[in-house]
């Protein structure tokens, strides 16, 4: 589904990733693990197609196609999907009315009919009943004046309608109790599929107890430096990044 | 000669010209006119030395002031505007005169021509506001073609709104005298249209008389050609618990002013007056509005949004005065401009004057671009650009378009909705004809 060769990607002049080679099949949860400032965003923006990164070395391919080459809202249509770390608030568009947008929008550009107003709604409900999401929330300008944990679960029933084949959700753990954790990671969990792969990528472990990845992957200094299954994880979560002799440096900046 | 005093000169023709016709205007009408006439003679037109038009420049305009123009065809199904498909009553000026044949008015309310009710009632011209520092109200009274009278007494309840629409090819000099008597209550739409390309100039003047607890919801829409000038003066004058709310869409003409004067000299009056400016080209608009409290227990708020594409420019001017009987005034005031170009240019001026002591005064003004993160955001969910850009700049502009209060029983909310419509419509078109 997704394969990036020796991907090297600046922004503002900085080489941020150096060197990333990464495989992705359908079904497949892949976890991206490391310390701050290792890169781990950057990678989900790239894939995502946000405006401000160049691309100076190496490739993504999806489906076989040259992702690069698409704008956010083709890579969008074609089933990419990112969970925002920041979710970013909107005043002034209500959530079902950006919803509404976004899935008519994806529709049309793969030659699909278009919900009405009533089948969105449906579908919409029916996704957020699970996460817990008020209709009134859904009448609120999006992410506006939400809490970190509506936010979270909000981008989580964004995925959950759309319907996406990649999603790359970056630390969609942050900032989220015990019992927001719970509610995402089932949400997360309830959506894998066998034509689904994710990438998730966390600074911690704690999200992994809930969506058991296949692969685990450390990321630092712009490369991954280690790939193992999901007990790479565990080892990561008691001994930390800094015991990592490669890491040592980055992980101090951290 | 500077473009000015080429202006002005054409402008002093005209008046001369119709000096002469003056000998037939009842007495009291010729006294305001003749007035007016010796005002604009002594101050000309205002040039950018004079405060209140520091950024609006008359001189870089060639736009013939005067002239009649061509009889334009009047097709209200051709005219594209959120007021045209709403059921109301109809007021149709062609180059500022009154057409009896293209309205449709409303029973037990006097509504039509002022130039006719002026002559059999001579004593309304008194009625007319005046104003020493504002050149071109005393160029409309001395040139004063014709305009709508509105009167509603206490007896008369509109079940539809009146709906005046003005159609100009050529240049002219409009007066609206809208009087409302104690406690009545209507809504007046205006739909301003010019044939696309048409040269002409509209000095329109609007005076609102709301006597105690009236209530005026006043909306326009300004949709003249593209090489048209257009400036509105409004003075209202609100009594004691009155309600003035007005909201003006402004997307047309090469360069617009809305003035607004009002005066609150009634205890516990409210005014709102908003509005949404969507601009492209060169296009430049310019809002001026002086908010005088007199009275104590006043409430005022403007909210103003713009959109600003290419090379146009905006301009808010706007004074909130507040005299010292005015204790316990409420106003507050809100500009946002949004530059959709690095040549667009928004100029902002708020400024406070308050004499009493026991007032809530707040006002802000901002100039952004577009939301980056935002529109990012949209786009990873799938809606393209200009889509995104559509959403967004809607989403800006509502602040304004939600001021609008719906009067009429039966539909709630369809103003609103209308224009709604129609600036979805400017959107699609300014950003998809972008994008080619």
């Amino acid at each position: 589904m997704l394969e990036i060769k020796n991907l090297h990607v600046s922004a503002g002049g900085q080489e941020i990733l150096r060197g990333i080679d990464l495989v992705v099949n359908a079904g497949e949860v892949h976890a991206i693990m490391g310390p701050n400032g290792s890169g781990k965003s950057t990678l989900s923006y790239i894939l995502a197609g946000r405006p401000g990164y160049e691309i100076t070395g190496g490739s993504i391919h999806y489906f076989g196609e040259d992702l690069t080459a698409l704008l956010p809202e083709a890579r969008a249509a074609k089933g990419i999907f990112l969970g925002f770390q920041y979710p970013v608030e909107i005043p002034g568009v209500a959530t079902m009315t950006f919803l509404k947008h976004a899935i008519n929008a994806q529709r049309k550009s793969r030659g699909e009919d278009e919900l009405d107003a009533i089948g969105v709604m449906k579908l919409v409900q029916r996704e957020a009943g699970k996460l817990k999401i008020s209709s009134d929330m859904l009448k609120r300008p999006v992410n506006t004046g939400f809490s970190g944990g509506e936010k979270k679960r909000c981008e989580i029933l964004q995925m959950a309608v759309l319907q996406p084949l990649l999603a790359v959700l970056d630390e969609t753990d942050s900032g989220l109790d015990v019992d927001a954790l719970r509610l995402v990671g089932d949400g997360i969990t309830g959506l894998r599929a066998p034509d689904r792969a994710m990438i998730v990528i966390t600074h911690y472990q704690r999200l992994l107890n809930h969506i058991i990845p296949d692969f685990v992957h450390v990321l630092a200094q712009g490369k991954i430096q280690r790939s193992g299954g999901k007990e790479l994880a565990l080892e990561l979560d008691s001994e930390g990044y800094g015991d990592m002799p490669e890491l040592a440096p980055e992980a101090a900046k951290a | 000669m500077s473009d000015i005093a080429t202006l002005e000169h054409s402008l002093l023709g005209e008046i001369a010209a119709q000096e002469a016709a003056l000998a037939s205007v009842p007495p009291r009408l010729r006294a305001v006119r003749q007035s007016a006439i010796r005002r604009f003679s002594e101050t000309g037109l205002p040039t950018r030395k004079d405060e209140a038009w520091r950024w609006t420049d008359l001189s870089s305009f060639h736009q013939p002031l005067t002239g009649a123009g061509a009889e334009p065809s009047v097709d209200p199904d051709a005219m594209d505007g959120p007021f045209m498909r709403l059921n109301a009553y109809r007021l149709t000026f062609v180059n500022g005169v009154f057409r009896i044949d293209l309205s449709d008015l409303p029973a037990g309310v006097r509504a039509g021509s002022l130039r006719t009710a002026l002559s059999s009632d001579p004593a309304l011209a008194e009625r007319l506001g005046d104003n020493a520092n504002a050149p071109f109200l005393s160029l409309n009274t001395a040139l004063l073609n014709d305009g709508a009278l509105i009167n509603v007494d206490g007896n008369t309840r509109l079940q539809r709104p009146l709906h005046l629409i003005f159609v100009n090819t050529g240049s002219s000099h409009i007066r609206n005298l809208v009087v409302l008597d104690a406690r009545t209550e209507i809504t007046l739409l205006e739909s301003h249209y010019g044939p696309a390309g048409s040269e002409y100039f509209v000095n329109q003047a609007s005076d609102v008389i709301l006597g105690e607890g009236a209530r005026l919801s006043h909306y326009r829409d300004q949709a003249e050609s593209q090489n048209a000038l257009h400036f509105h003066y409004l003075n209202a004058r609100l009594a004691a618990q009155s309600n003035y709310n007005g909201f003006t869409l402004t997307r047309g003409a090469r360069l617009s002013r809305n003035e607004a004067q009002i005066e609150i000299s009634g205890s516990d009056a409210q005014c709102s007056i908003n509005g949404v400016s969507m601009l492209g080209g060169a296009q430049i608009s310019d809002t001026t509005c002086t908010m005088e409290h007199r009275a104590p227990g006043s409430r005022s708020n403007q909210i103003f949004r713009s959109v600003l594409d290419d090379r146009s420019q905006g301009i808010f001017q706007g004074l909130i005065r507040v005299a010292k009987p005015a204790q316990r005034t409420e106003a507050q005031q809100q500009i946002k401009a949004l530059l959709l170009s690095p040549r667009a240019v928004q100029n902002a001026k708020p400024e406070l004057e308050i004499l009493a002591d026991d007032v809530k005064c707040a006002h802000g003004a901002s100039v952004g671009q577009l939301d980056q993160a935002a529109m990012f955001y949209l786009r990873a969910r799938g809606i393209d650009e200009a889509q995104a850009r559509a959403l967004l700049i809607g989403a800006f502009l509502d602040d304004a378009v939600a001021q609008i209060q719906d009067g009429d029983k039966d539909g709630v909310g369809k103003i609103q909705q209308a224009v709604r419509a129609t600036i979805d419509a400017w959107l699609v078109q300014q950003l998809v004809v972008e994008n080619v």
